[in-house]
């Protein structure tokens, strides 16, 4: 879709990667927030790995989305 | 689809007897538009005699009149109604159907099928780390999204 401005580079790659990370940075931290069970039809990561890992692993994705 | 001020007025029966089609949406470049260039200042239809080009109102010593219009791009498979006001200005509506037979998006989805897949390579070379926790439950959650899960 980039190229159809004219782009040709590899950050459009990148930028939608950081998207990406941030999204799953902030439903990592929602489900813990919420208590939610479910995300995307399966076990949320909370129910998995518990709160602490959740939140330590959507940080980690936030510092990759700015890397 | 109704324009706010236009429900209580003969297309809300239209409407309802349509059941409310839900697959129509007016299209907003076929609205009567004014321009800037489009406007007439009073003082300068004071001295032409300038009247409005579809209604025939006198331009008003106080009031300032725009030339309305439609656009001129139409397409042609498109059906127009036009509803009137209580100022007698007609305000133009089209239907669009929103989903087409035809309709894919099978050409999109191959232009940007590349792009998409350059992009879990970035994110699978991102999700790496020491921690094996860390890509464990990053992965889970972003494959449930490439899975086709509902994303939100």
């Amino acid at each position: 879709m980039a190229s159809l401005t004219g782009y040709s580079g590899d950050g459009h790659i990148k930028l939608a990667a950081a998207v990406e990370f941030m999204h799953t940075a902030t439903l990592l931290h929602d489900d813990v927030v919420d208590q939610s069970d479910m995300r995307r039809g399966r076990p949320a990561a909370r129910k998995l790995w518990g709160n602490e890992a959740s939140v330590l692993v959507g940080d980690f994705l936030l510092g990759q989305a700015f890397r | 689809m109704l324009i706010q001020h236009h429900v209580r007025n003969v297309g809300a029966l239209q409407q309802r007897l349509d059941r409310g089609d839900q697959h129509r949406i007016v299209g907003p470049d076929q609205f009567v538009h004014d321009s800037d260039h489009d406007l007439v200042r009073p003082s300068f239809a004071r001295r032409s005699g300038l009247r409005t080009r579809q209604t025939g109102i006198d331009l008003g010593a106080n009031s300032h009149i725009y030339d309305r219009r439609t656009c001129r791009f139409i397409i042609a498979f498109l059906s127009s109604r036009t509803i009137s006001t209580k100022s007698g200005d007609p305000h133009l509506a089209v239907v669009i159907p929103f989903s087409p037979a035809d309709a894919t998006i099978d050409r999109l989805v191959e232009r940007v099928t590349p792009d998409m897949q350059r992009v879990n390579t970035e994110i699978l070379s991102r999700t790496g780390s020491e921690v094996t926790m860390i890509p464990e439950v990053a992965n889970h959650l972003i494959s449930s999204a490439a899975s086709g899960s509902v994303r939100c």
